[in-house]
């Protein structure tokens, strides 16, 4: 049975060149929705640490963040 | 595998005409049959590898052209504009126009660099097209291989022989240390650029004005006008700033840095015939036909003409070069000296601090000659030795600033030194600091934190201190708060068991949520059974159909994306559905909080018009704008029923009775005002309308 279900395909739905914010915690995600501008680019939030930025903003986003002082760490293409 | 040489030979033979390409052929090979033109290119590539054929293809050409190419193998560049050929033709003393240049392309031991997509090469006009002088050629690095032993034929100038008391020389570390220090300012702000790839006011000034950039080398006897810009220009020409969509932005540091220092000068002499836009007196000079590049070619092939050991004087070179080179007169900001004042300049301000000349003074003024460096790179010398022998030059001070020594450094240790600590001064002993912001771009840039503190550890003196390393670890660390995944890939499950499944099985790196994971690079679809697949850069997808009330809808969950999840949570509620589909709908309430959060009616149609490809419904924007302002108002009517449409037609149209009329309600119903009403009744009895009157209701009844 275990050998089956470890072989069986997983149904998935893919979401492809997501831009998303992944926070160490979720009080910090909360201190970056405070900021207006970098709230307005967030889409919606998938947990407490995870914030998904609307397509085409990813530099806008990483532009606000680091005049707020942080040093995000960028993991993608480029 | 194909060189890149094979690869620019091919795609130029490939675009000459069937009877150019066979005229070529015939030259350069000498075809014993007649072979298709695949074959052609192919033998042709071939015989550009074949040092015999190529000697032989030599003997038959002039002395121009053998010069011209002992010339372009002497440069270590393969392209180069025809307006730069001509002008080092006539500087050699050969006046023959183009037909050197021709002869190489009619020989095959140089082809065209062609545009895409143009036309067929029937002759050599077609690639000329009508500005000759900016078409470009490639000459394979097999044939100026052969073509440096002639030689480029020009003749010793009368130099001077003596053992000067103080020889000035230089390390060879001025330029990629300058280099360096642009490269990291590029990389936290590009410099923008014209079609033309000239400067912006605002960027030259910035280079001129720059503390670091625009003070002219210490160690040098001259004052070099606009380092700044000469920096950024050899650093385009050596590859190592890249022009992109208008921006000059740092690209990666070339493998010679790595490799050794004089792998390094190697380049920087090789970018020489493709610096542009600086000059050794005017310093920004963005003219088409600047003179740099080939005077300066031209005057260091003139030194490496000379016996070793000969000092030369720049006079005799700017006497030699002043009245053959074509432009580089009417270039001259003083040209009364005859390019004495230009050609010293450029000895002293370039190739003394790129290590390729020394320089000596006495009486007559400077006098120069070419170091090892300079003879290995123009007169065959063997490899200079370059070994540096203080591989320990760094001291790191428990303030964060490195001091380096510059005799201990090497082109690649600025390269990793650029990347993660900010050049404050250059000079004998140079001083970075290390700063959140620094570190923060190294680690960035790709440097690892141990690799940071390995670079400072294996080049200090004495051990770093560790309030240094603390700090570099702390920075490191306020990195890792915040990850930005710029465009990541999700896998989102039915169920959270099948998330567990997909962690097990090694296709998911991280859990984001209970049913979502981040892929694990590269994804295996033998374990994948995809139901949807979204790409967030593309256009959003239709995904939502509304029911006829305008306000509830139901979501396609296959076609739907995690931005319809978040855009839903502010636009409306769920609502029991009956089937796979998830329904929602749009209330006063989910309106009204939408409208709170900055959402305006035309970002809600646009919306609507995105996800269900339908505009917004009326009941939606009745709830989400409700009139837009206006008052409606509740009033006493009558209202009078025609008996036809024809007659209320006639009622509206007739003046007489229009103009007591208030609103058509429909195709018989009118309504008009109490006070007009029996004089509407009393003007359609006149034309034949009889109107029957309801008697008017009475008053409210009381139960007795």
């Amino acid at each position: 049975m275990s050998d089956r279900t470890s072989t069986t395909r997983l149904a998935v739905k893919l979401h492809r060149r997501v831009c998303l914010i992944q926070t160490e915690d979720a009080v910090l995600a909360e201190e970056l929705l405070a900021r207006k501008k970098l709230a307005q680019e967030v889409a919606g939030r998938l947990s407490d640490t995870i914030l998904l930025v609307r397509p085409g903003r990813v530099d806008a986003i990483l532009d606000e963040l680091r005049r707020m002082g942080h040093t995000p760490q960028v993991v993608g293409p480029g | 595998m194909q060189s890149a040489s094979d690869a620019a030979v091919r795609a130029a033979l490939a675009r000459y005409d069937d009877g150019q390409l066979r005229a070529v052929a015939a030259k350069l090979f000498k075809p014993r049959s007649h072979w298709p033109a695949e074959e052609l290119i192919d033998r042709a590539v071939d015989a550009l590898e074949n040092a015999p054929v190529i000697d032989r293809r030599l003997k038959d050409l002039s002395a121009a052209s053998r010069h011209l190419l002992a010339a372009i193998g002497l440069s270590r560049r393969s392209e180069w504009p025809v307006g730069n050929l001509l002008a080092l033709l006539a500087t050699f003393g050969h006046n023959e126009g183009l037909g050197p240049v021709l002869a190489l392309l009619d020989a095959g031991l140089a082809v065209p660099v062609l545009p895409e997509n143009e036309r067929p090469i029937r002759r050599w006009e077609d690639w000329l097209g009508t500005v000759p002088t900016a078409a470009r050629l490639f000459v394979p690095p097999k044939v100026v291989e052969r073509a440096v032993r002639e030689g480029t034929g020009l003749a010793s100038l009368p130099g001077k022989q003596f053992e000067p008391k103080v020889i000035h020389s230089a390390d060879g570390l001025e330029w990629p240390i300058r280099l360096g220090v642009l490269w990291q300012q590029l990389r936290s702000s590009p410099i923008r650029l014209t079609q033309g790839n000239t400067l912006f006011k605002r960027d030259l000034t910035r280079l001129q004005a720059d503390p670091v950039l625009g003070t002219s080398p210490s160690d040098i006897p001259v004052e070099l006008p606009e380092p700044g810009v000469l920096a950024m220009v050899l650093g385009m020409a050596a590859g190592l700033f890249l022009a992109d969509g208008g921006d000059l932005r740092a690209g990666p540091f070339p493998p010679s840095w790595d490799a050794s220092l004089l792998a390094t000068l190697t380049d920087l002499w090789a970018a020489l015939p493709a610096a542009a836009h600086w000059d050794p007196v005017r310093g920004y000079y963005p003219a088409d036909d600047a003179p740099f590049p080939t005077v300066a070619l031209a005057a260091m092939l003139l030194l490496a003409a000379q016996p070793e050991g000969v000092w030369t004087h720049p006079s005799d070179v700017a006497a030699y070069l002043y009245p053959k080179h074509p432009g580089w007169a009417a270039s001259l900001a003083m040209p009364s000296d005859e390019g004495e004042g230009w050609i010293e300049a450029m000895f002293l301000g370039w190739a003394l601090p790129t290590r390729l000349v020394e320089v000596t003074q006495d009486g007559e003024g400077w006098w120069v000659r070419l170091t090892p460096v300079g003879r290995h790179l123009l007169a065959g010398a063997p490899p200079a030795d370059l070994h540096n022998p203080f591989p320990k030059c760094l001291v790191v001070q428990p303030n964060g600033d490195v001091i380096a020594y510059r005799q201990g450094l090497t082109p690649g240790l600025v390269g990793r030194l650029s990347r993660f600590a900010e050049w404050k001064m250059i000079g004998p002993a140079c001083t970075l600091g290390l700063s959140a912001e620094s570190v923060y771009r190294g680690l960035e840039s790709g440097l690892s934190r141990p690799e940071v503190i390995g670079v400072l550890q294996q080049h200090s003196a004495h051990p770093v201190p560790t309030n240094v390393q603390d700090l570099i670890r702390r920075w490191a660390g306020k990195r890792e708060r915040i990850t930005v995944h710029t465009a990541a890939t999700l896998l989102e499950f039915a169920v959270p068991a099948e998330l567990d499944a997909a962690v097990a099985r090694g296709l998911v790196s991280q859990k984001l949520t209970d049913r979502i994971g981040l892929a694990n690079g590269e994804l295996d679809y033998k374990n994948l059974r995809l139901v949807g697949n979204r790409d967030y850069e593309a256009r959003p997808q239709q995904c939502i159909k509304f029911q006829p009330d305008g306000v509830t809808f139901a979501v396609n969950v296959a076609a739907s994306d995690l931005l319809l999840e978040a855009e839903l949570s502010r636009l409306a509620e769920p609502v029991p559905a009956d089937g796979p589909d998830r329904r929602y709908r749009i209330t006063p309430a989910t309106a009204q909080a939408a409208r709170e959060q900055g959402t305006t009616l035309p970002e809600l149609e646009q919306w609507c018009l995105n996800r269900s490809g339908e505009p917004l419904s009326p009941s939606a924007r009745l709830l989400f704008a409700g009139s837009a302002g206006a008052v409606a108002e509740v009033r006493n009517q009558l209202v009078i029923t025609l008996p036809s449409e024809a007659v209320a037609d006639g009622v509206c149209q007739w003046p007489e009775t229009g103009d007591l009329l208030d609103d058509r309600l429909g195709p018989c119903a009118v309504t008009v005002a109490e006070e007009n009403a029996d004089e509407l009744l009393a003007r359609l009895a006149a034309v034949g309308v009889e109107v029957k009157r309801e008697p008017a209701p009475s008053p409210t009844s009381t139960t007795p």
